[in-house]
């Protein structure tokens, strides 16, 4: 139990705050007068629902409906009032300890937004948000990291996520992802486009990206923007000659190249 | 300041150096003044290896950590010996500029970090010498940089 304690007071800190602010954008919400005329407290406070009129018909009660609403919010809050304590620990723990208040808060989230936007949209937004969070923090460290290395006159740290590594190969990314493409459409025969829409993404292309990674990996390790960097290259032919709105589309280019950087990686380690 | 008669006296035959503080009575300076000599050249620490003791001088140290209910000394050859020191009071033994506490169960020799990397999920890797890994806890990240920046000032 004493373990917990020092959580206690931020977790009820951000249930209350993230309660007094769901009553105010409720409060809000039922002030907009659409029609113009002069703001009244006492029929905005009568019009004002803590819950959607989903959430009614679901409970069928507005009590129960507002109760679920504001316990909710209450829960999430109070698990984005502790979500610095993950951050507190290192080594595994640190990985652990985020994974599972990521898993909690994000449940969470989706139970709070339930009957107010589909789940997919609030775990979208979460995910988001949380990503940037990790960004922030990390870099944070990275800075500290730098420091460090600079006191102890050690070699300068690699750049944040490996940017400067990766960018010599974002000649090969436009190549791949829209020169030879081009080039390719020009061959291609007009009525069945074979080497357009069958050999060369699902086949050469993620040859490609995976060789390349292999390269990048074994030369500076684990580069986490490589696969980004092919798949957003490779994404206006993508969208150009398969199907724009399939993200699926992103994966010959993105997958082939994350495996390979990984083989490079590990490689490069275990040769020391 | 007080003030202090500094005097050297050869002593023809005399095998290692002796310091010796010659005072009516000893006040809380002059212990103050022993304690920083005491850190500025430590008596060496005893390590074991079963029976046998021997004396490890400081900068051979590589990191001293716990590993069960034990303490134990690595020095920059490789060789592990068993300490009776708990880890608190080594770091108040080992001298500040050199030495770092980089864990609740880690003190390592400063000078023989090879590399310190930050990985993806946010742990920070640091190799000594002989390519010996460890991990540094981000709760001790600020005190070592005091350390550091502190050794920088003493420095120059």
């Amino acid at each position: 139990m004493n373990r917990f304690r020092p959580y206690l007071r931020p977790a009820l800190a951000g249930g209350l705050l993230a309660a007094a602010a769901l009553w105010l954008l409720c409060f809000f919400i039922a002030g907009i007068n659409l029609f113009g005329g002069s703001f009244d407290l006492a029929d905005t406070l009568y019009r004002m629902d803590l819950a959607t009129d989903e959430a009614y018909l679901f409970f069928g009660s507005r009590f129960w409906a507002a109760a679920y609403q504001v316990g909710t919010v209450f829960l999430l809050g109070a698990a984005v009032g502790i979500s610095t304590a993950p951050f507190a620990e290192d080594g595994p723990t640190l990985f652990k300890q985020s994974l599972l208040h990521f898993i909690l808060t994000g449940l969470l989230a989706v139970a709070a937004g339930w009957f107010v936007y589909p789940p997919y949209v609030v775990l979208c937004f979460y995910i988001t948000l949380y990503a940037l969070i990790w960004l922030g923090r990390w870099v944070g460290w990275y800075m500290e990291v730098a420091d460090l290395r600079t006191l102890l006159g050690l070699s300068p740290a690699p750049s944040p996520l490996k940017w400067r590594e990766t960018l010599p190969y974002l000649f090969f990314a436009l190549t791949a992802g829209m020169a030879v493409p081009l080039l390719l459409s020009f061959i291609d025969a007009p009525d069945v486009p074979v080497l357009t829409q069958l050999l060369y993404p699902y086949m050469l292309l993620p040859v490609a990206c995976f060789c390349a990674g292999i390269s990048l990996g074994r030369r500076s390790g684990f580069c986490p923007l490589f696969p980004l960097m092919c798949a957003l290259c490779w994404l206006p032919t993508a969208a150009l000659w398969l199907n724009v709105y399939s993200l699926f589309q992103l994966l010959p280019a993105l997958l082939p190249a994350l495996l390979g950087n990984l083989l490079g990686a590990w490689r490069r380690k275990r040769e020391g | 300041m007080f003030p202090l008669k500094i005097q050297f006296k050869p002593t023809p035959g005399q095998q290692e150096p002796i310091l010796t503080l010659s005072a009516q009575r000893l006040t809380p300076e002059l212990e103050a003044l022993l304690r920083r000599l005491e850190r500025e050249c430590p008596p060496p620490i005893s390590g074991w290896q079963g029976d046998r003791v021997t004396p490890l001088e400081h900068h051979d140290l590589l990191r001293c950590y716990t590993a069960g209910q034990k303490v134990l000394a690595q020095t920059l050859d490789g060789q592990e010996y068993t300490l009776r020191l708990r880890l608190y009071e080594l770091e108040e033994l080992l001298s500040p500029s050199r030495f770092a506490r980089i864990s609740n169960g880690e003190i390592v020799n400063l000078k023989a970090v090879t590399a310190l990397d930050l990985s993806l999920t946010g742990t920070i890797q640091m190799t000594l010498t002989g390519g010996v890994v460890t991990y540094v806890s981000r709760r001790y990240v600020k005190k070592i940089k005091q350390t550091l920046n502190l050794e920088r000032r003493r420095m120059g």
